[in-house]
């Protein structure tokens, strides 16, 4: 008998702790047990304690819930494995974090923290950008430069003045590689697509040359491109092609190797005795029967080539 | 509570935080710089000789050859110039010129090909004495002499590449091919920047 009242007494102490244990987690603000539950990795249960209510005052003005949200949202982000530039825990914990660092209120430990997060973020987007340019596919541009835009846009934030030319020359000179190098297959020769492809490898190689106007690659890849177009003109020159078509062929390859040759000589400017630049202004030269010019150039390779 | 759970939250995600700006400085910039950093490759394929094969495919078959000439094979010669010789074995070889199937030819120097007959057309790519000499060694042939070198007109070939606005075009001597028995094509003719009459 006295057994079972020690029992029955256990389970009613039992029973009052949890009780108090539920009470007191009920008195916590949502934004403390939102902490609790990510401090235990539970980041969805979190979230769906603190987003539903971020809009309601006192959150709505607590700089350190728009901080756990923005922290929250991370880590769904990073843990759902989502991508792109509109990838929705993305957006949403830079805004947040954003939304933390506007308020005065938020500690300078939690600023540091939330600053080293949205850089992290921002470098998610950059990566993710770098990623798509190496496994380019037509018709991915936008998305691309999207994401690149969202880089920029949160490195702004952590420093006025941060500046993007570098970065920019950078990716419109891959972008630009992305898009010649398709244009090497020949699986899209003569289609409307071979043209979108050209026409995008010059476009990006010109707008790299607009944020560094002395970039050697950029100039020379350029040089590249076009002239590589012209050439491909004239390779599908066969039996069947008539004078007239030959005549109009040579026309608009004559004036790719034209347009060719500006780059190349800036190109050749920067790096005079860059042999790779050398080769390109006799080859253009050469298609563009200026014997003298193209023989001036080899003559310039030849030296340089004994002198080694 | 609230400050120990922030604080321990605050650790863990700088410690996380710096690994990853570690990670991202030393290895994502590296598969950037070598994968993507790498220069186009220039064409080296001949774009001339692409223009002037076309162009000596237009000689074969637009103009008129003698009814002498128009039995087997259609015969080109090329001296002194390899690439020429492969795009045309490339793209013409055994196209057929009226009913004879064409077959290309190649010879390093003018002096390999003395003695060679049967050709219809032949193309010399060395001028000068060289060119004059072959022309000599051809005299009473029916063969056409195209050559790509300056003043070659005037050294007997009957058609001559000429640049003209970075293009290349060519000059005609109609009267010699006319005594050769040759009728040039109108359209020959038509895109010649300049012709004896």
């Amino acid at each position: 008998m006295k057994r079972y009242q020690t029992i029955h007494k256990k389970k009613a102490v039992l029973w009052g702790a949890m009780v108090l244990v539920t009470f007191a987690l009920h008195a916590q603000s949502p934004v403390d047990r939102a902490s609790r539950l990510a401090q235990s990795g539970s980041w969805w249960e979190a979230y769906d304690v603190l987003a539903p209510v971020i809009q309601s005052e006192p959150q709505r003005s607590d700089a350190r819930a728009w901080f756990m949200l923005g922290f929250i949202e991370k880590e769904l982000h990073k843990s759902t494995g989502e991508s792109g530039a509109e990838a929705p825990h993305r957006v949403q914990s830079v805004a947040s974090f954003e939304q933390a660092l506007s308020m005065p209120a938020l500690s300078t430990k939690d600023r540091t923290t939330a600053r080293e997060a949205l850089d992290f973020l921002s470098r998610t987007y950059f990566r993710e950008a770098i990623d798509r340019v190496e496994g380019f596919t037509p018709g991915s541009t936008a998305e691309i430069l999207g994401l690149m835009g969202q880089y920029e846009q949160i490195q702004s934030i952590l420093n006025p003045r941060f500046d993007k030319s570098e970065q920019r020359a950078d990716l419109h000179r891959y972008l630009g590689q992305a898009h010649a190098k398709l244009l090497e297959t020949e699986r899209h020769a003569g289609t409307s697509l071979e043209r979108e492809l050209f026409e995008g490898a010059v476009e990006h190689y010109g707008k790299s040359l607009e944020f560094e106007p002395d970039n050697y690659a950029s100039q020379y890849n350029l040089a590249i491109v076009l002239y590589n177009h012209g050439v491909r003109q004239l390779k599908r020159i066969d039996h069947n092609t008539s004078m007239f078509e030959l005549m109009e062929i040579q026309d608009h390859c004559v004036a790719l190797f034209e347009s060719a040759l500006q780059p190349m000589k800036q190109a050749y400017t920067q790096r005079p005795e860059r042999l790779e630049t050398l080769k390109g202004l006799m080859t253009i030269h050469y298609a563009l029967s200026q014997k003298d010019e193209s023989d001036a150039y080899r003559s310039k390779i030849e030296r340089i080539l004994q002198k080694r | 509570m609230r400050s120990k759970t922030h604080f321990k939250a605050t650790v863990r995600f700088r410690t996380l935080a710096r690994r990853i700006v570690v990670c991202v400085l030393l290895g994502w910039c590296a598969p950037i710089g070598s994968s993507l950093a790498q220069s186009e490759s220039l064409d080296e394929t001949d774009t001339r000789a692409i223009m002037k094969a076309n162009f000596l495919f237009h000689f074969a078959a637009s103009n008129e050859w003698p009814t002498s000439s128009k039995n087997g094979n259609f015969n080109v010669a090329v001296i002194g110039s390899e690439r020429l010789f492969e795009e045309l074995v490339d793209k013409y070889a055994f196209k057929m010129v009226g009913a004879q199937p064409l077959k290309i030819h190649a010879f390093d120097d003018v002096e390999s090909f003395i003695g060679v007959s049967n050709m219809h057309l032949v193309y010399c790519d060395p001028g000068g004495d060289a060119l004059s000499t072959l022309a000599g060694a051809l005299e009473g042939k029916p063969a056409l002499l195209v050559a790509d070198s300056e003043g070659a007109l005037e050294r007997g070939a009957f058609i001559n590449f000429v640049a003209v606005g970075n293009r290349i075009r060519y000059q005609i001597n109609a009267d010699l091919a006319r005594e050769k028995g040759v009728l040039i094509g109108n359209k020959i003719m038509s895109w010649a920047v300049t012709s004896t009459p």
